[in-house]
C-alpha cells in the first residue's frame, strides 16, 4: 500500500520537472567581487530544471528562462547565489569566495547547525588548505589545522598510520584517538591512508559537549566529522589535477656520529684509557697493526647513504566529475596517489574511488556516498631498540664497515659493530601491507508533507577495511637466519585482518520557525551500530631464499624439522551499540538559542548491571551582534557568547570481553589446556567526560578581523584503569573505573585580512592552544605509579607521562664519575629508584599553527608553520651513541669529549668500559622537545582566462609548486622533534630509530574543463 | 494517505524506545576466542591439561630453573662460574651480572610475576579436580593432585630461593608468601617466614609422594613424577640442612632409578635430548620449538651461521675439568665453537644450533650430589666418597681419596652443575662469599660479593611492594 503512494508521488514530481513553458532571455557577466574579473565556468541554472549553461572565457553567459525563472549561479570555491529573474534581462552577478574560517554551518555528521546560533565548540577547517598536500593520510594533514587539536605523527614512512590525534588533552588512560565519521559512518581512525582527502568538502572537528553529544558515550575524545564533495547542479565540469615531486630524508646534523678518522682515534684512545682491563676489549682496531689501521682509515661509508635514497618521488594524479540537475547531482573522482619512501624499498601506491549521488523526487531525498581505496605499502621497521632494525644500525655501524665483502656480497651481520647490515634487511627482507578500505552509505529522507518541516530519515553505512600483510624475512639476512626465526632459514607471515562496521540509524527531525522569531528545532534518533573484527594468520618458515614470496614457499614441519611446524592464528571479536537520543534547540528571535541534547547507549562490552549509560549536555548562545543596540557600533560585525556542559562517554579502552571471566587456550610439551586469560570485572562501566565550555566568537572591522576564544574544563571520572594488583594473585592487573584526569585549556583562534587592496590580499590564520593535563586520582588511593624501568610515571596532581629521572649533574672532573643529585640536594656517582624525581611532561601543553596567505592577480603564495611548547623527549637515540661500554660501535661525536683525565670538564663520563649503564631513566638523555616547523609553503598562480584560448576547453587553470617540511626549528638533538603515539617497544615520549618526517618539493597543475 | 503517514511517524517514535528496550539480546555477545570459566574444567582432562600449563610458565622468564629465555643459566652469570664478554654484549645484563639490580628489575619481575601465575593455576587444578573424583578413578586424581601440590611446592621453593631472607629450616626472617588457595584477585598477602614456606612446601611434598605412588599409568618426562617427587624433596632437604632426609629421599630416587648416565647415554642427553626410562633425566622441561623460548637466548646470539656468547665459562671453571677424559666438558663447554670457549650445552639438539634444547630441571648426578654432600655433613665421610666416586666415574673419571673430601664434593658440583643455576645458591649456602678471577676483566668491574651482602637476596619487585601495603622489601634495597 505504502508502496504504491510512493511510486505516485515519485512520478507526480517527475511531472513537475518535464513540463514546458513559455522562454525568455536573460544574460550578463559574473565577475569575481574582489578581483573585478570575470570568472569563467560559472554554472548558471534555472531552478528546479535541467536547464543551465556555464559562463564563457570572460564570465559572460545568456541562456533562455521560462517566466518567473529564478537563477541559481555556482562555481567551487564561491558563495551560490540564486537571483528571481523577474523584469531583468540582464543580470549582473558579484560572487564572492567562501572566506576561510568563516563557515556558515557546522556539520555535526546527524545534520547541519547554524554558525549564528550553535552552542557548541566545534572548528571547522580549510579544506582548500589541505588540499593537494603530498602526504597520504589526511589525519597528518590537519597539523595546525585548528585550535585543541593535537596531531603528532611518530614516522615519515609513508602510509604510516602510527599518527597520534588528540583533542583537548589526554583524557583517558586507555584510548584518546577520536571518533572519525565520513558521511555519518563511523570509520577507524586507524587506517586513514587510503582514503582520498582531496575528495573531502568538510571537515569539522567537534569539541565540547553540545557539539558532540549527539555521539555520547563515543563522543569524550572528540569527533572529526567529514563530508565528501558533492555535485553542483549546471553543465558537468571536469577537472585534473596532478602533481609529481621529490622527497629527501633530513640529514641534519643534531646527533652527529663518528667519520672513521675519528672512530679509529676514539677507540685507541679507549685501548689506551682501559689499558689495566685484562679481557680482550674487542674494538675493531684491538690486535691490529699500525699498517693495518692505516688501511682501515681509508674506508668510510656514510651509512645514511647507503639506507636511504638520495631523492624519492611522489606523484599524485586526480581526475574528477560534477554535475546534475536540480533533481539529481553526481560528484565522481578516481586517484592516484604514490610516494616513494626515503628509505629505500619503502613506498606506498594508493588508488581511490568515490561516487556521490544526491537524488530528490518529490519528498523524497536518496543520498549516497560510495567510497572505494585500495594501497599498497612496503614499509620497513622502525622505532624498535634491537640491533636488526636498519634505521639504528645506520647509526650503530662503524663508518669503517662496508655493506658488501670483497666478493661483492651482503655481510649480513657485524659482529663488532653489533648491527645487521640495513642495506641487506631492505633489499631482502620484505614487509607488505594490501589494504582495501570500502565506504558507503545510503540515506533516504521523506520531508512529511502533512507537517511542513519534518522529516524523517534512514541512514545506512559500512565500513570495510581489509588488511593484507605480508613479512619476509630471508634466510641469508641476520633477522632470517637468527634463532628467533624458527629453522633459522628465512620466515614469512600472512595475515590478514577484516574490520567490518555497521551502521544504521532511524531518525525524525522537526525543524520551524514559528511567527518569524520562534524557531525550533528537534530530532529522535534510534541508532545500532556494530563492529567486528577477524584476524586470520600464518607464519611459516624454511624457505629458499625468496623465490616463493607466499606461505607456499615453506618448508613442512615434520617429526625432526618440528621448527618448521607453522604457527596458525585466527581470531575473531565483535562488539554493538545499541542506542536511543533526541537533540533539540530553541532560538529566539536569532538571538538567544539554547539547545539539548540526551542519548542512552547500551554496550555489548558491559554487563547486564552497567550495560546502559546516559549521556546529556546542554548550551546556550547569545547572538549580541543580532541585538538592536549592536546596530550603531560598526567596528563590530560579530560578537556571540556561548556556553555548554555536558557528560559525553568512552567506552574504547575496554577489551570486547573484559568484563567475563575469560579462559584461553595454550599448550605445554604439545598438549593444549585452558587457562584463565584475565580476571573479571562485571562492574565495568563507561569512562564518563563531563565537558564545560565557554567561548565567544568575534568579527570586528567588517569582518577583517574574525575569531574565537574558547576556555574549557573537562573532567574524566571513571577512567579505565590498568589497576596492578599483587602479582601473588597470579594476575598483574585489572582493569578497573578508577581513575580521574582533568584537562583546562584555552584556545584562541584569529584570521585576519591584514591588507586587501586592489586584489593585494594578505590573511593570516592563527590559532594558539593550551591546555593544561593533571592526572586527579589513581586507583585505590595510589598517589604515583611507575611502570618498572619506565622513564614516565604517573601521580596525582601532575600531568600524564610525566618523566620520572634522577638528575645527572655532570661529570666530576676529578674522577669523571657521573654526578647525580639524590632528593635531598646531596650528590651521587650512582642513581637508585627512589632518588628519582619528578619532571617536564612528554606531551605538549602549548601548540598551535599560523598560516600567512599573500594573493596577488591569481598569484598565491602561503605558508603554514607548526609548533609545539613544552614538552620533554628521552633521547634514547643519543643514550646509546653515549654509552662507553658500546664504543664497540659507532658513537656520537660527542663521545670525543669524553672523561679521560683529573680536571678534564666535559659532559661525557670517563672512557671506561666497564662504566655501569644507568639502569635508572636519568635527565642525562631528557630533552626539550619544542619544536617550530614549516610544514607546508605552496606558491600557486591561477592562470587569468585571457590566457587560456579560447576558454572553450579549458576552463580554468593553476600551477603551483610547495615544500613540506622544509625548516625545522629545535634545541631537540635526535633526529626528528616530532614524536607522537606509543610504539609497542619504546617507552611514552621516547625517541629512538624512527623514520623520519621527508622533506617534500612537488609541483603540479590542475586544468578545469 | 494522511492518517497512513501520521502511523508511520508514530511507529518511528514509539518504534525507537521499544527496540532499545528489546534490542538487549542483540548486545549478548559472546567471546569466540575464549570460553567462559564455567566451562574450563569438564572432566579430569581438562584439569590435567590445565595442569600442563601450570608448568608452562617455568618455560619463559619464571622464578623457577626452567625459565626460558633468562634462567637458569642467570644463576651462573651472577657467579664465578661466567664472564661477560665486551665484543658481543650490549650490557642489557650487566646489572644481574655485576649485581646492581634494583627493584624494578624485568628479571626479577618476571621471576616473581611468572612463579606465582604457576601457583595460581595448580591451584585452580586442586580446586576442581575434586569434583570429579569417584572411587573408580582415584588413580587417576592422584596422578593429577599429586603433580600439583609437587609443582606448587617446587616454585614455591624456587622463589624462596630468589627472595627468602635465609635458608635455615626454623628461620622466623621472611619468605615469600604462600598461596594455596585462587581467592580474590584485590587480596594483598604479607609475607611467610622462612619456616612457614618450608612447612607448606614439606607438606605439599609429602602429599604429592604419597599421591604420585599409586597412580594409573607413567608419568611423562616433561612432569614430576614419584621419583621427581623424591629429588625435589632430596634437594629441599639439602638446604633446611635437613642431612637424614635428604640421605633419605635421594636414596629413595637412587634405588629407583637405572645407573648414572656414560658415555653417549650421557652426552645423548646433553645433543640429541633423549632421555632413557628411570635414567639420568628425572625431570626435563620441554622446548618443541623456538616459539617456547630458548634457555641461553641471550647468553648465546644464534645468528648468521654462527653465535656469539655474551657470558662465557670464566678460566677457573674451565680449568676445573679433564678436558680429555671427563665427558661433561664437550658436552657443556666445547672447544670446537668458533671464537671462544662458550656455553656449548644449550646450542641446539640434533645439530641444530637454533638454541632449542629442553631444560633438564632435574637429574640423578644432581641427586648423587645431594646425597654425597648429606653424608659427609652428617660425618660419613665413606659413603660420601662413594657416591662421589660413582659419579666421577660415570664421566670418564678416575676415582679420587677422602683428602679434602668436602672440597672436592662442593668441586664436582662445579663441573657436573654447570649453567644449570645452581651455584649462586650453593655460594649462598655454603655460607660463602663470590671472588671471580683474574680473567673476570677491569678491576672497575664488580669482582666480588662478600658474604652477607645484601644482593644475595632479590628485592621484591617494585610493583609489588607499590601494590601490595603488606609487602615487606628485603633489605638494601
Amino acid at each position: 500500500m505504502l508502496k504504491k503512494i510512493y511510486l505516485t508521488l515519485f512520478l507526480v514530481c517527475l511531472g513537475i520537472g518535464i513540463s514546458l513553458a513559455q522562454t525568455k532571455k536573460v544574460s550578463g557577466t559574473v565577475k569575481d567581487a574582489s578581483t573585478n574579473e570575470g570568472i569563467p565556468g560559472v554554472s548558471v541554472l534555472v531552478k528546479g530544471t535541467s536547464t543551465g549553461t556555464t559562463t564563457d572565457i570572460n564570465g559572460v553567459y545568456s541562456l533562455d528562462t521560462p517566466p518567473n525563472a529564478v537563477l541559481i549561479f555556482q562555481s567551487l570555491s564561491m558563495v551560490t547565489q540564486e537571483i528571481a529573474v523577474g523584469n531583468q534581462s540582464v543580470i549582473d552577478v558579484n560572487m564572492s569566495a567562501d572566506v576561510i574560517g568563516l563557515k556558515e554551518v557546522v556539520v555535526t555528521g546527524y545534520g547541519d547547525k547554524s554558525q549564528t546560533t550553535f552552542a557548541g565548540a566545534a572548528s571547522g577547517i580549510n579544506t582548500k588548505a589541505i588540499e593537494g598536500v603530498p602526504l597520504a593520510s589526511f589525519d597528518q594533514m590537519l597539523q595546525g589545522q585548528a585550535p585543541g587539536l593535537s596531531i603528532l605523527s611518530s614516522s615519515g614512512q609513508p602510509g604510516n598510520g602510527n599518527t597520534n590525534i588528540v583533542i583537548r588533552g589526554i583524557g583517558s588512560f586507555g584510548n584518546n584517538n577520536p571518533l572519525v565519521v565520513l558521511d555519518g559512518v563511523p570509520i577507524s581512525s586507524a587506517v586513514l591512508s587510503t582514503i582520498n582527502p582531496n575528495d573531502f568538502e568538510s571537515v569539522n572537528v567537534l569539541k565540547d559537549a553540545s557539539a558532540a553529544s549527539v555521539y555520547g558515550s563515543r563522543g569524550a575524545n572528540g569527533v572529526i566529522v567529514v563530508t565528501s564533495k558533492k555535485g553542483k547542479t549546471g553543465k558537468t565540469q571536469f577537472s585534473y589535477n596532478f602533481q609529481q615531486g621529490i622527497n629527501r630524508a633530513p640529514f641534519n646534523n643534531r646527533l652527529p656520529i663518528m667519520n672513521t678518522n675519528e672512530k679509529v682515534d676514539m677507540e685507541l684512545k679507549a685501548i689506551a684509557y682501559n689499558s689495566s682491563w685484562t679481557a680482550p676489549l674487542g674494538l675493531t682496531v684491538s690486535g691490529m697493526t699500525p699498517a693495518e689501521i692505516a688501511e682501515l682509515r681509508t674506508i668510510e661509508t656514510d651509512w645514511r647513504r647507503v639506507l636511504f635514497n638520495d631523492a624519492a618521488s611522489s606523484r599524485m594524479h586526480e581526475i574528477n566529475a560534477s554535475g546534475g540537475n536540480d533533481k539529481t547531482t553526481f560528484y565522481v573522482s578516481a586517484g592516484l596517489f604514490s610516494q616513494e619512501g626515503t628509505v629505500k624499498n619503502t613506498n606506498l601506491n594508493r588508488y581511490t574511488l568515490r561516487t556521490n549521488i544526491e537524488h530528490t523526487s518529490g519528498n523524497f531525498k536518496i543520498n549516497t556516498n560510495l567510497s572505494l581505496g585500495y594501497s599498497r605499502s612496503n614499509t620497513t621497521v622502525e622505532q624498535d631498540p634491537v640491533v636488526s632494525t636498519p634505521l639504528n644500525a645506520v647509526r650503530w655501524l662503524n663508518p669503517y664497515d662496508q655493506p658488501f665483502d670483497a666478493n661483492g656480497e651482503f655481510i649480513p651481520f657485524y659482529p663488532i659493530s653489533f648491527a645487521a647490515n640495513p642495506l641487506q634487511d631492505i633489499t631482502l627482507n620484505k614487509r607488505r601491507n594490501d589494504q582495501i578500505k570500502a565506504i558507503g552509505g545510503v540515506t533516504l529522507q521523506y520531508n512529511a508533507p502533512f507537517l511542513k518541516g519534518l522529516s524523517f530519515r534512514n541512514n545506512s553505512g559500512i565500513d570495510y577495511t581489509q588488511i593484507d600483510n605480508v613479512s619476509y624475512t630471508d634466510q641469508a639476512t641476520y633477522v632470517g637466519s637468527a634463532a628467533a626465526t624458527r629453522g633459522q632459514r628465512g620466515s614469512l607471515d600472512n595475515f590478514t585482518d577484516r574490520r567490518i562496521r555497521l551502521i544504521n540509524t532511524l531518525s525524525a527531525n522537526y525543524s520551524k520557525t514559528f511567527n518569524d522569531i520562534h524557531n525550533i528545532s528537534a530530532g529522535i534518533y534510534y541508532e545500532f551500530i556494530y563492529n567486528q573484527f577477524n584476524d586470520f594468520g600464518a607464519t611459516a618458515y624454511g624457505f629458499s631464499g625468496g623465490r616463493i614470496l607466499t606461505v607456499d614457499g615453506s618448508t613442512p614441519g615434520s617429526q625432526t624439522g618440528a621448527n618448521f611446524i607453522p604457527q596458525l592464528r585466527g581470531n575473531r571479536t565483535e562488539n554493538a551499540l545499541a542506542s536511543a537520543f533526541i537533540d533539540a534547540s530553541y532560538t529566539y528571535d536569532n538571538k538567544y538559542t539554547v539547545n539539548a541534547g540526551f542519548r542512552r547507549d547500551g554496550s555489548s562490552k558491559f554487563g547486564q548491571n552497567k550495560r546502559y549509560g546516559n549521556f546529556y549536555s546542554i548550551g546556550l548562545s547569545w547572538a549580541v551582534t543580532e541585538e538592536k543596540f549592536m546596530e550603531s557600533i560598526s567596528a563590530i560585525n560579530t560578537l556571540k557568547l556561548r556556553g555548554s556542559y555536558g557528560i559525553l562517554g568512552n567506552q574504547a579502552p575496554l577489551g570486547d570481553f573484559a568484563r567475563l571471566a575469560n579462559y584461553a587456550n595454550a599448550s605445554y610439551g604439545g598438549v593444549s589446556g585452558f587457562i584463565p586469560a584475565n580476571s573479571p570485572n562485571p562492574n565495568l562501566q563507561w569512562e564518563q567526560g563531563a565537558k564545560l565550555n565557554v567561548g565567544v566568537d568575534f568579527g570586528f572591522f567588517k569582518n577583517r578581523i574574525t575569531g574565537s576564544v574558547d576556555y574549557y574544563n573537562n573532567l574524566t571520572t571513571n577512567a579505565l584503569f590498568s589497576t596492578q594488583v599483587s602479582r601473588t594473585t597470579g594476575f598483574s592487573s585489572l582493569i578497573d573505573n578508577v581513575a580521574s584526569i582533568r584537562n583546562r585549556g584555552i584556545e584562541v583562534a584569529i584570521n585576519t585580512i591584514n591588507v586587501d587592496y586592489k586584489g593585494f590580499r594578505w590573511e593570516t590564520n592563527l590559532n594558539f592552544s593550551y591546555n593544561k593535563n593533571t592526572v586527579m586520582s589513581l586507583s585505590n588511593g595510589q598517589d604515583l605509579i611507575v611502570e618498572a624501568g619506565s622513564s614516565t610515571a604517573l601521580k596525582v596532581g601532575y600531568p600524564i607521562n610525566t618523566f620520572y629521572a634522577v638528575p645527572y649533574l655532570g661529570v666530576n672532573p676529578a674522577t669523571g664519575d657521573a654526578r647525580f643529585q639524590n632528593l635531598d640536594g646531596s650528590e651521587s656517582n650512582s642513581t637508585a629508584l627512589s632518588q628519582r624525581r619528578l619532571l617536564g611532561s612528554a606531551n605538549s601543553p602549548y601548540y598551535g599553527g599560523i598560516t600567512n596567505t599573500i594573493s596577488y592577480n591569481g598569484l598565491s603564495l602561503s605558508c603554514l608553520f607548526v609548533y609545539f611548547y613544552g614538552n620533554q623527549i628521552y633521547n634514547s637515540d643519543r643514550e646509546n651513541l653515549e654509552q662507553p661500554s658500546y664504543i664497540v660501535s659507532n658513537v656520537s661525536r660527542e663521545m670525543l669529549t669524553a672523561w679521560t683525565g683529573a680536571g678534564q670538564i666535559t659532559n661525557i663520563p670517563r672512557l671506561d668500559f666497564a662504566y655501569p649503564h644507568t639502569q635508572i631513566s636519568t635527565t642525562r638523555y631528557i630533552e626539550d622537545g619544542h619544536f617550530i616547523r614549516l610544514r607546508n609553503i605552496r606558491l600557486s598562480y591561477q592562470i587569468p582566462a585571457s590566457r587560456l584560448g579560447a576558454g572553450k576547453y579549458i576552463r580554468n587553470a593553476n600551477v603551483f609548486i610547495q615544500g613540506q617540511n622544509i625548516l625545522t626549528f629545535t634545541n631537540y638533538r635526535g633526529q626528528d622533534p616530532e614524536i607522537g603515539g606509543t610504539p609497542a617497544d619504546l617507552g611514552v615520549g621516547t625517541q629512538q630509530g624512527q623514520y623520519p618526517q621527508p622533506i617534500i618539493y612537488t609541483m603540479g597543475f590542475s586544468l578545469g574543463f | 494517505m494522511k492518517y497512513i503517514n501520521k502511523i508511520f511517524f508514530f511507529i518511528i517514535l514509539f518504534g525507537n524506545i521499544i527496540l532499545l528496550n528489546s534490542c538487549d539480546s542483540r548486545l549478548d555477545i559472546k567471546p569466540q576466542d575464549f570460553i567462559d570459566e564455567s566451562k574450563a574444567f569438564q572432566s579430569l582432562d581438562d584439569c590435567n591439561n590445565t595442569l600442563g600449563l601450570a608448568y608452562s610458565p617455568l618455560r619463559g622468564g619464571g622464578a623457577a630453573e626452567g625459565t626460558g629465555a633468562y634462567l637458569p643459566i642467570i644463576f651462573d652469570m651472577m657467579t664465578d662460574e661466567m664472564k661477560e664478554t665486551i665484543p658481543s654484549s650490549l650490557g642489557n645484563f650487566r646489572p644481574i651480572s655485576d649485581w646492581y639490580y634494583a627493584a624494578d628489575n624485568s628479571i626479577i619481575t618476571n621471576a616473581w610475576g611468572l612463579g606465582y601465575t604457576s601457583i595460581m593455576r595448580s591451584n585452580l587444578v586442586l580446586a576442581n579436580v575434586d569434583r570429579f573424583a569417584s572411587p573408580a578413578n582415584q588413580t587417576k586424581v592422584n596422578r593429577i593432585k599429586g603433580q600439583a601440590l609437587a609443582l606448587r611446592a617446587y616454585v614455591h621453593f624456587d622463589l624462596l630461593r630468589c627472595f627468602g631472607q635465609s635458608y635455615d629450616r626454623n628461620s622466623g626472617t621472611l619468605g615469600v608468601p604462600v598461596v594455596t588457595t585462587q581467592g580474590d584477585p584485590s587480596r594483598k598477602p604479607n609475607r611467610n617466614t622462612v619456616k612457614e614456606v618450608y612447612d607448606a612446601i614439606f607438606q605439599d611434598l609429602l602429599q604429592a609422594r604419597t599421591l604420585l605412588s599409586n597412580v594409573d599409568e607413567t608419568i611423562a618426562i616433561s612432569r614430576l613424577d614419584l621419583r621427581a617427587v623424591n629429588g625435589l624433596l632430596a634437594r629441599v632437604s639439602l638446604y633446611a640442612g635437613q642431612w637424614a632426609d635428604a640421605i633419605t629421599y635421594s636414596t629413595a630416587v637412587i634405588n629407583t632409578s637405572s645407573n648414572l648416565a656414560t658415555g653417549t647415554t650421557f652426552t645423548n642427553i646433553w645433543a640429541r635430548d633423549i632421555y632413557p626410562p628411570n635414567g639420568e633425566v628425572l625431570w626435563a622441561i620441554p622446548y618443541i620449538s623456538s616459539a617456547e623460548g630458548r634457555l641461553a637466548n641471550f647468553v648465546i646470539t644464534f645468528a648468521s651461521g654462527n653465535y656469539n656468547h655474551s657470558y662465557i665459562p670464566t678460566n677457573a671453571l674451565a680449568d676445573l675439568y679433564n678436558t680429555s677424559l671427563d665427558i661433561r666438558y664437550s658436552a657443556y663447554i666445547g672447544a670446537d665453537l668458533s671464537l671462544i670457549r662458550g656455553v656449548r650445552k644449550f646450542i641446539g639438539r640434533n645439530g641444530l644450533t637454533d638454541g632449542v634444547v629442553d631444560n633438564k630441571a632435574l637429574r640423578l648426578g644432581e641427586i648423587y650430589l645431594i646425597r654425597a654432600e648429606a653424608y659427609d655433613k652428617s660425618g660419613n665421610a665413606t659413603n660420601a666418597l662413594a657416591d662421589i666416586n660413582t659419579l666421577r666415574v660415570a664421566r670418564g673419571l678416575p676415582t679420587i681419596t677422602g683428602v679434602s673430601l668436602t672440597a672436592n664434593i662442593k668441586a664436582e658440583r662445579r663441573r657436573e652443575l654447570a649453567f644449570e643455576g645452581h651455584r649462586w645458591f650453593d655460594i649462598r649456602r655454603y655460607g660463602e662469599g663470590i671472588m671471580r678471577g683474574a680473567d673476570w676483566g677491569a678491576p672497575s668491574i664488580s669482582q666480588s660479593l662478600p658474604l652477607g651482602n645484601f644482593r644475595f637476596v632479590f628485592p621484591i619487585p617494585q610493583g609489588e611492594i607499590l601494590v601490595n601495603p603488606n609487602m615487606v622489601q628485603n633489605p638494601g634495597y
